[in-house]
């Protein structure tokens, strides 16, 4: 393990985070967002630097808001898919980043499906790491820019109600939204069928139910997940259809309240964890969070990277 | 002839269950009367020491992925020998799987290096511990082995299981069954609780173990075959064993020094090294195992010792192969967490339950102090220190579950059949 004095910090998730370190963050992306600069730095910039996209697992929206905002800091992007990297070819992890190192990147953003690679990649090379999502363990990317969008929509989000729904057990993002919304202040309640939503998960200081209704009622947010047939080995429910009918929001039944904003990481299965009236109504602060994330990962990568 | 006098020790003798100050004399490979001594033998000082029965290990996995056979083998010697133990039972990985008498002859004539620990064979219990179909086990018993097992794997058909365990009955084999039904933790990684919740890792909750150590009572109960479970790492698994022995039921039962010593926070920030297997699982469950150690529940402690390299370790956590090593470590961990207050019974507990128990689970003869039996032992000074630390040595493996530990006590010399296997 080679890891010198001179180790820069690495973005690992939202667990480690402060209150202080989250805040700052989210006002920094509103300074990026509103062209704004209130810091000694008008015009922050990372002309020169090289930063190293390695996703090693699909994504759309994460890594082209990534590329966004590194281009638009002025650093070069390479970016490096799963299918043509060495990794292919059998090259361990360890060897295929200290590769990247030593062609002189300053900063490598991680995509990977294992739980705990962008720590474990973070001790192993002096490089820092930004994790762009690692298995089920944080999207840390993701849920600033979800508290970023929330922010803006509700303002303060101490006491405010925020319902997570649908797969909180293999979900990455349901565990950064987590850490960070309790960081905040705000009320967690998690939603979903019981074999997807342990009731375990009251111990990290977040309330469970079973009853959509009563994880609708009163709340100022409501985040919904993906379905994510991928990661589902086994059978957790029975169908789509019976997701869709017990746990799906729609413009008639089961609905949010008026005043309720829906958020959603995307890709959306429409007609499963939402119906399309909805998924497009004012209610729906889906694009917003889509924009919202280039402004985030600017201030993200900025504060690591420069 | 080389001849020692160990002068001045404590022995401690879990057959009589007591410790005397005594002295022994060792010659021709066994303990003699001691004014057989002559002007040649050599004078060890065991003066405020104790004289320990060499540790037997019941589940050590004797190759290492990437480091040849002979090599591996070799290194686990030493590390035998520097932590107190003069005999282990290798699990059936060999060279390759030990179902056919061929890889048990080879090992055998070819490999095995008794001058620093004595090795014995088991064999597997099905094809490639495969769980498919039953092993050669009767010509594996003709070929030496001592126990049947399938250990990592057991078999997840329980039609396969009972065949295999009335078949080995037949030659009188123990069979060791480590415990863990697969269709409940499939691709687990971790402990399943609230952290490897929050890690985002795939769990192995305890009810995969117990599931299969009830498959174990109930199949004992009614076919009145012995099964030992070995590696028992979850607090109900210790509960049912209790209540089916003092139901009258023949099963047995270890844990690893590691499961007694470490717990599930070892893995915290996603340290793979300490990835072990079964999983260490939460404070609770360590203690109810030490307790269980202590009422006999357990029956024996063993190392799980399995060497690892950085290359097969040090990788995202789900990828790293599990296992830890231990036999370095294993009595001086053991002695650490029995927190029994006399440190005489304390060292009588663990001389039952890492020598003396695995020889008897195995049919094989406890070693005795007397006149003519075999000399295997080591010396322990309770007023020393041992520094037990990862090393990065690719041969040996580097999966200690800690960077770094002191410990009371120290393995001051090793025996086997009457010769120093080991000195500090």
């Amino acid at each position: 393990m080679v890891i010198s004095g001179k180790k820069r910090k690495s973005f690992l998730g939202i667990q480690g985070l402060s209150v202080d370190e989250i805040t700052h963050l989210l006002d920094f992306a509103s300074e990026f967002k509103y062209n704004n600069f209130s810091g000694p730095n008008q015009n922050p910039s990372l002309t020169g630097k090289r930063i190293v996209n390695l996703f090693l697992e699909p994504s759309t929206r994460t890594r082209i808001a990534f590329e966004v905002a590194t281009k638009s800091l002025g650093a070069d992007i390479i970016s490096i898919a799963e299918k043509s990297s060495s990794l292919t070819k059998g090259e361990s992890l360890r060897d295929t980043a200290s590769n990247i190192q030593a062609l002189g990147a300053d900063a490598i953003i991680l995509r990977h499906s294992s739980p705990g690679s962008a720590t474990y990649l973070s001790n192993q090379i002096d490089v820092p790491i930004i994790n762009a999502g690692d298995g089920a363990h944080e999207h840390p990317s993701q849920a600033l820019l979800d508290l970023f969008t929330l922010r803006e929509k509700l303002g303060d989000l101490s006491e405010k109600k925020v319902t997570i729904l649908g797969d909180i057990l293999f979900s990455r993002v349901a565990r950064s939204n987590i850490w960070g919304l309790l960081k905040l202040g705000a009320r967690v309640t998690l939603a979903g069928p019981s074999t997807l939503v342990p009731k375990l998960l009251e111990d990290f200081g977040v309330s469970v139910t079973y009853d959509l209704s009563e994880a609708l009622n009163g709340a100022d947010a409501i985040m919904l997940l993906r379905i994510q047939h991928e990661r589902q080995t086994q059978s957790h429910f029975p169908s789509l259809e019976e997701y869709s009918k017990m746990f799906g929001l729609k413009e008639s039944g089961c609905r949010p309240e008026k005043h309720t904003i829906i958020l959603h990481p995307g890709p959306i299965n429409r007609g499963v964890e939402i119906d399309s009236k909805l998924a497009d109504s004012d209610q729906s602060v889906i694009l917003d969070q889509v924009t919202n994330g280039v402004s985030v990962r600017k201030a993200i990568l900025y504060e690591y990277c420069s | 002839m080389v001849s020692y006098l160990i002068e001045g020790g404590s022995v401690v003798d879990p057959l009589n269950k007591k410790i005397e100050r005594r002295d022994l004399l060792v010659a021709d490979g066994k303990f003699q009367d001691i004014d057989k001594k002559n002007t040649h033998t050599e004078i060890i000082s065991a003066k405020d020491k104790y004289i320990i029965p060499g540790l037997f290990d019941l589940r050590c996995h004797l190759s290492q992925p990437g480091v040849s056979f002979q090599k591996s083998v070799k290194k686990i010697g030493k590390k035998a020998a520097a932590g107190g133990f003069t005999s282990l039972l290798a699990m059936p990985e060999l060279s390759s799987k030990a179902d056919n008498p061929e890889t048990l002859r080879f090992t055998q004539d070819s490999i095995i290096n008794e001058e620093q620990v004595k090795v014995y064979l088991s064999g597997c219990l099905t094809m490639e511990s495969a769980g498919r179909n039953l092993a050669p086990i009767g010509s594996l018993k003709e070929a030496g082995i001592v126990a049947v097992t399938d250990c990592p794997q057991t078999p997840q058909n329980n039609q396969i299981f009972i065949k295999a365990v009335e078949y080995a009955a037949m030659f009188n084999l123990p069979v060791i069954d480590m415990a863990r039904d697969l269709s409940l933790s499939p691709e687990g990684q971790a402990h399943e609780s609230l952290m490897s919740l929050k890690m985002g890792l795939k769990g192995i909750p305890r009810i995969a173990e117990e599931m299969f150590v009830a498959r174990s009572i109930l199949l004992s109960k009614y076919t009145g075959a012995k099964i030992h479970l070995t590696s028992i790492s979850s607090r109900g698994s210790v509960e049912q064993i209790r209540n089916a022995k003092k139901d009258g039921i023949s099963v047995t039962c270890d844990v690893t020094s590691n499961h007694l010593y470490c717990n599930e926070e070892s893995i915290e920030n996603f340290d793979s090294l300490a990835k072990a297997e079964p999983p260490f699982r939460e404070e609770q469950d360590r203690k109810e195992l030490v307790s269980a150690i202590i009422d006999k529940t357990i029956d024996v402690i063993s190392t799980g010792h399995k060497a690892l390299s950085l290359n097969d370790k040090s990788k995202e956590f789900d990828l790293a192969i599990p296992g830890t090593i231990g036999l370095e470590n294993a009595f001086l961990q053991a002695l650490d967490v029995i927190n029994l207050p006399e440190i005489g019974e304390r060292l009588l507990l663990l001389a039952e339950t890492m020598s003396y128990n695995p020889s008897k689970l195995l049919n094989l003869e406890p070693i005795n102090f007397s006149s003519g039996q075999c000399a295997d032992f080591f010396i322990f000074d309770m007023n020393e220190e041992s520094t037990i630390r990862r090393e990065q040595d690719e041969i040996g493996g580097i999966n200690l579950p800690f960077e770094e530990k002191k410990f009371t006590g120290r393995v001051c010399n090793t025996f086997v059949n009457g010769r120093v296997s080991f000195t500090h």
